[in-house]
């Protein structure tokens, strides 16, 4: 055989084989598609068959209604019968609803035109004054694709998770990542009152990066933040004690606190008892470096001129090892000369701030920035104890944890003549507190606010280690090897990305779930393949064709080789 | 020994703040004995109460007390927590009324509030527990007002003493301060609190028999006898506290997401 014919031979080989593993890949694809469609069927029959016993039984009970109407007209009960035939006429609107959605809906679902389908009955229904779908119907925010929902919060506004388009991100200079986009509507219930109260401090809070777009029409304003994928501070600290805790009844509850380390550590108060072990080293670094995040962030806003008002546990993010305070609604300028208000949340609230409030006192008139400081100091407790202050200053630690950073929390939550100055004094003693990874080695009279900055002695080798790999992943709590997941609900649903289709293996990409418009990375890899397939096939028929036109041309026959 | 001093008059300068609407004085009200109010709701409740509602029936309690407040009078020999508790009660069974759309009659008069607090009989008697969360609550009041006037450090040295047993000369380590200096702090401290215990006992005691509560409780004892009965009193009343509070949070778990929130006005 000639070396055309060998080469020809190869090329073909190839072909096939390159042909064979894209049908490979396309079937295993397909088997995928295969079991969504036969659960697409299957759901859209149940719903099919949920509506005919929704018909039938709406019907049955409309026409069993009717006689007990026509029976309490006959004995006089006018009112009575009114009511049974009221209740007749609704159940003959359900049944002949559920008919509607059998006959005619239920048939284009299975089509796949839900979504037009979905469209389509939401339009439908705030056009007939429907106030449930106004509210819920998806939002459209121009240069941004909203992926999903988020809960409301307090205000009422609704909160979007949205990816920016290309043109939008080039005009925030916001390359990657998603953003939240916090919505008032006048027709979904905001209250004009809401919408001043958080768009008053737009323009610092622009200024600080916090907010990136903003725009406002006649009924509607809304602004876009960058959205912090994580848990919050408050599911966070739950399950770091949570998993402490278990630490602590498998190992015999030995405490952290005073004699722990080397017998030379500044315990503060706690009861001993198996769940008032507290947090470990590890542990606690971790959260207190946390709140030293927030009072970092506090600082940077008291400087900018804002105060946040609401600072909690839930409305900081654990994200990248890192806690970044979210909620911007109650935002206020520090220099505003509204009179100040008792919003905020309970424990976490300065009981000062209520007291000024109702004296009448305005927002400039008072050092509001000290309000934020109670708060930090409240979640630097629920950090320590795992639960909130219900006595403010007054109350007691009954987990171990280190003096100092007890120290801090009340130093932030004491009188407000008492507490700490400002975000930055509060700053120097924390970072003092965490300066060699061993708060427990820190008396309060150490702090620089007692005086005791002087000595700031280098970290250990070994704090510094610490300090290095404990921030690496916050979102996966340190040390103890048999330690619980940051917060089991949100492994329910863990976003996955298989990596071979094949042997069904996958990584888990997020703890998050998908959002449901996420783009599908599957789809884009059945196309690859089918392009693959399609290639494969050509160059097989190309070298097919080319095999026996050179064979009609020469002669060759397969009886040679 | 130092003593409290016993008043053998009704002071109604609180009242007349209340009365005249201080919206500070009820704020203080309402910060002494909003969580025994809410706390006594609870038990009442037992269970069906979710944390919303219990909340709203606090205020609801402060707000028929704002109702009633004029019409008070101190001198008919009510005590102050019989007075309270009436209230609540009051208000509770309103809630009941309308929940349950339960119709009152059957031949029984429906109560008044005035019937409530004005005329003891008619109120079935408060529990032991229950005045001890009020008593509890007063020197809690008064303990809060001391911290509010005496220095940090100094408050701190006090409450590492009488609350976690520290020693003086641990507390002086932890301060960086000399073992008599910290034998000056609670001193100091204690004096404060001393005054301000009295002044909360007068401000919210309209029987005589109120009024030799602290007595009873040792808090007109020597000063290691005034520490321990405080330091017992403290705890105690944190520990009823952390107790409602586990059984609003065990509450809200049962009633599922969404029980938390911004309070506010």
């Amino acid at each position: 055989m000639q070396g055309l014919e060998w080469l020809i031979l190869i090329i073909g080989m190839i072909a096939a084989s390159v042909a064979l593993v894209a049908v490979g890949i396309i079937f295993g694809k397909l088997g995928i598609l295969t079991t969504v469609l036969l659960k697409h069927v299957g759901l859209t029959l149940s719903r099919l068959l949920t509506d005919l016993v929704r018909f039938v039984g709406g019907a049955i009970v409309a026409l069993v209604l009717l006689p007990v109407a026509l029976g309490r007209l006959v004995i006089l009960r006018p009112g009575s019968a009114l009511e049974a035939l009221e209740a007749s006429g609704h159940e003959s609107v359900v049944a002949l609803k559920s008919l509607g959605c059998a006959v005619a809906l239920r048939p284009l679902e299975l089509l796949g035109l839900s979504a037009l389908v979905g469209h389509v009955g939401t339009r439908m229904r705030v056009a007939l004054g429907d106030e449930n779908e106004k509210r819920n119907s998806p939002a459209e925010f121009p240069g941004y694709t909203v992926l999903r929902e988020l809960a409301r919060g307090g205000s009422g506004a609704r909160l979007f998770v949205a990816e920016p388009d290309v043109r939008t991100r080039r005009k925030l200079k916001f390359p990657s990542g998603f953003v939240v986009i916090k919505s008032f509507d006048f027709d979904e219930g905001t209250h004009a009152a809401e919408m001043l109260r958080e768009g008053r401090s737009l323009d610092a809070a622009r200024k600080l990066g916090l907010v990136l777009d903003h725009e406002a029409s006649e009924r509607r304003f809304h602004y876009v933040m960058r959205y912090y994928e994580g848990i919050d501070l408050g599911r966070f600290v739950r399950s770091m004690h949570e998993a402490a805790g278990d630490d602590a009844s498998g190992h015999g509850g030995s405490g952290h606190g005073g004699s722990g380390h080397g017998g030379s550590g500044h315990g503060g108060s706690g009861h001993e008892g198996p769940g008032n072990a507290g947090l470990d080293r590890e542990r606690l670094v971790l959260i207190a470096s946390l709140v030293r995040d927030i009072v970092a962030t506090l600082r940077d806003w008291h400087d900018a001129g804002l105060w946040h008002k609401d600072i909690k546990p839930e409305n900081a993010i654990v994200h990248e090892g890192r806690a970044t305070l979210v909620d911007l609604g109650l935002v206020t300028p520090l220099a505003s000369h509204m009179t100040l208000t008792t919003h905020g949340t309970e424990y976490f609230r300065d009981p000062e701030l209520v007291r000024q409030a109702l004296r009448g006192a305005r927002v400039s008139e008072v050092d509001a920035a000290r309000f934020d400081l109670y708060g930090a100091g409240a979640v630097l407790y629920f950090a320590l104890e795992g639960t909130f202050p219900a006595h403010g200053v007054l109350s007691s630690f009954k987990k171990k944890s280190p003096a100092c950073l007890q120290w801090i929390a009340r130093r932030a939550m004491a009188d407000f003549e008492r507490r700490y100055r400002d975000a930055e004094e509060m700053l120097a003693d924390l970072d003092r507190a965490l300066l060699g990874c061993d708060p427990a080695a820190v008396r309060p009279a150490d702090l620089p606010s007692m005086g005791g900055g002087g000595e700031m002695e280098k970290p250990s080798e070994e704090a510094a280690f610490l300090a290095q790999t404990l921030r690496k992943d916050a979102t996966t709590p340190p040390t103890a090897p048999a330690m619980r997941p940051p917060d089991a609900q949100l492994l329910k649903r863990p976003r996955v990305k298989v990596t071979n289709w094949w042997t069904g293996a996958y990584a888990v990409v997020s703890l998050r779930p998908l959002p449901p418009s996420f783009p599908e990375q599957g789809r884009r890899g059945l196309g690859v393949a089918i392009a693959v397939l399609v290639a494969a096939l050509v160059a097989l028929g190309a070298v097919i064709w080319f095999w026996f036109s050179y064979q009609g041309a020469i002669g060759f026959s397969f009886d040679g080789l | 020994m130092a003593t409290i001093p016993l008043m053998h008059q009704v002071d109604t300068a609180f009242l007349r703040r209340l009365r005249a609407r201080d919206e500070r004085a009820w704020f203080e009200l309402w910060e002494a004995f909003g969580p025994v109010i809410r706390g006594t709701l609870a038990r009442w409740g037992n269970g069906r109460l979710g944390e919303e509602t219990l909340r709203d029936l606090t205020q609801d309690t402060l707000a028929a007390l704002s109702d009633s407040i004029d019409r008070f009078d101190p001198q008919r020999g009510v005590r102050f927590s019989t007075w309270l508790l009436a209230i609540a009660k009051h208000v509770l069974g309103d809630e009941m009324d309308r929940r349950f759309a339960q119709k009152r009659g059957s031949g029984k008069r429906g109560t008044s509030l005035d019937d409530a607090w004005m005329g003891e009989a008619r109120v079935s008697q408060p529990d032991d527990e229950y005045e001890r969360r009020v008593m509890a609550a007063k020197v809690h009041a008064a303990i809060r007002a001391a911290q509010k006037r005496a220095e940090f450090v100094h408050f701190e040295a006090y409450r590492m003493r009488v609350l976690e047993s520290k020693q003086g000369r641990e507390i002086g380590e932890l301060l960086g301060v000399s073992e008599p200096t910290v034998t000056r702090h609670c001193q100091r401290v204690r004096e404060a609190l001393r005054e301000e215990l009295s002044v909360a006992i007068e401000q919210w005691s309209y029987t005589d028999d109120e009024r030799s509560e602290p007595s009873r409780a040792g808090l007109a004892d020597d000063d290691a006898g005034f520490d321990d009965a405080l330091g017992e009193i403290w705890r105690a009343q944190e520990e009823l506290v952390a107790r409602d509070i586990a059984e609003r949070d065990a509450a809200r778990r049962r009633a599922g997401p969404g029980g938390g929130g911004r309070a506010g006005t």
